[in-house]
């Protein structure tokens, strides 16, 4: 995964890390198979956000091994069976414990980078 | 984890895509889990990714390539197979995928040398007059117990549910081999050296290779047999030479 416009080194390990918390962002929007959790990561990103779609699928294994999102197998007519996937309510609580540090950290960062440092402890 | 798969799974149990590129790449995406994954989950890896494999190329189409293109670009974009199949082994192994390399052969060598050492000595100690004097007058229960113990992790691998087991099943085989090597070669060295005689000697000796000769054809058996029941569909097999026909 990497920041096409960005093209910064970084970015693939800055993404790596936070790729459970992207997922969970986008099934948190509504249930998708993961073709769809790719093209919505694109959408949302504004096609910045670019993966190697493969990537995705221990991402999506490990959530459901974890109890974070459920699959659930949905027949297509005319087409292979997909694999639909929902966030759970782990799932959320997750989410909103990885929002919250992402929010801290960035926050945290952010002071350092503008040299604040008579900053409140968050 | 299978029981909502197994409706659509077995609709589509022998549905491929009509590309070989397509079947080939998720070849290569399931080989690292080949052995280690029952037949069962692979195909439904292989399902979920084969769809969305199909959606890219459907995407691909309709913004003007052709069939190839499309397949090649979408394949391109799902990326390597190999470390994605990698990627999904570490997700769905139970404990081996977890520990690194050196922490898991530590593993199986305390637990092997543990439990070989234990039941070899536990067998001496306990049944060894006896069994020499009246069971197996010809053969030592050590080389009794030796050739026997290595059909346990066989037996194990046969009802295991599990892809971690066959690694402790090797190593077991192989430990329990090396256990009774070892006792034999203690004995004979320290406490019968003054009483045996040499034919004696090359009895035991003989007796230590042939344990752990059984001790390794065991767990080849156990592997072969792993493979055949338990990573390989037979229908699947089936299908194969139906097709070659």
């Amino acid at each position: 995964m990497y920041l096409r416009r960005c093209g910064l080194d970084f970015g693939r390990e800055l993404i790596k890390g936070n790729t459970r918390t992207v997922v969970l962002a986008v099934l948190n929007h509504g249930s998708q198979h993961g073709y769809g959790v790719a093209r919505e990561i694109e959408r949302l990103s504004g096609q910045t956000l670019l993966l190697k779609e493969g990537t995705l699928y221990p991402v999506l294994h490990g959530l459901e091994r974890d109890g974070l999102i459920a699959g659930q197998w949905q027949v297509s007519i005319g087409g292979p069976p997909r694999k639909l996937y929902s966030i759970t309510s782990a799932g959320l609580e997750e989410l909103d414990k990885r929002t919250r540090l992402w929010n801290d950290f960035s926050l945290m960062l952010n002071r350092v980078i503008e040299g604040d440092g008579d900053a409140q402890p968050i | 984890m299978h029981s909502q798969f197994e409706e659509p799974m077995s609709q589509s149990y022998r549905y491929r895509h009509p590309s070989a590129e397509v079947e080939d790449y998720l070849d290569h995406l399931c080989h690292p889990l080949v052995e280690r994954l029952p037949f069962a989950e692979r195909e439904v890896i292989r399902a979920e990714v084969r769809a969305h494999i199909d959606g890219l190329i459907r995407a691909h189409c309709e913004l003007g390539s052709s069939e190839s293109e499309a397949t090649l670009a979408a394949l391109n974009q799902f990326g390597d197979p190999k470390s994605i199949g990698q990627a999904l082994l570490r997700e769905h192994s139970t404990v081996r995928g977890k520990l690194p390399l050196a922490a898991w052969t530590m593993l199986n060598l305390t637990l092997g040398a543990a439990a070989g050492a234990s039941l070899f000595v536990g067998i001496d100690c306990l049944l060894h007059t006896m069994l020499q004097a009246t069971i197996f007058p010809f053969l030592g229960p050590d080389l009794v117990f030796g050739a026997a113990v290595g059909w346990v992790p066989a037996l194990i691998q046969l009802r295991s549910p599990r892809p971690v087991v066959p690694a402790i099943a090797r190593a077991a085989t192989v430990y329990a081999g090396s256990m009774a090597a070892l006792i034999l070669f203690v004995e004979t060295i320290s406490c019968r050296w003054s009483r045996i005689s040499i034919g004696t000697l090359q009895f035991m000796l003989l007796a230590t290779l042939a344990s752990a000769a059984i001790g390794a054809l065991a767990g080849a058996f156990g592997s072969y047999a792993q493979r055949k029941l338990y990573c390989f569909a037979p229908d699947k097999q089936l299908a194969l030479r139906r097709t070659r026909r």
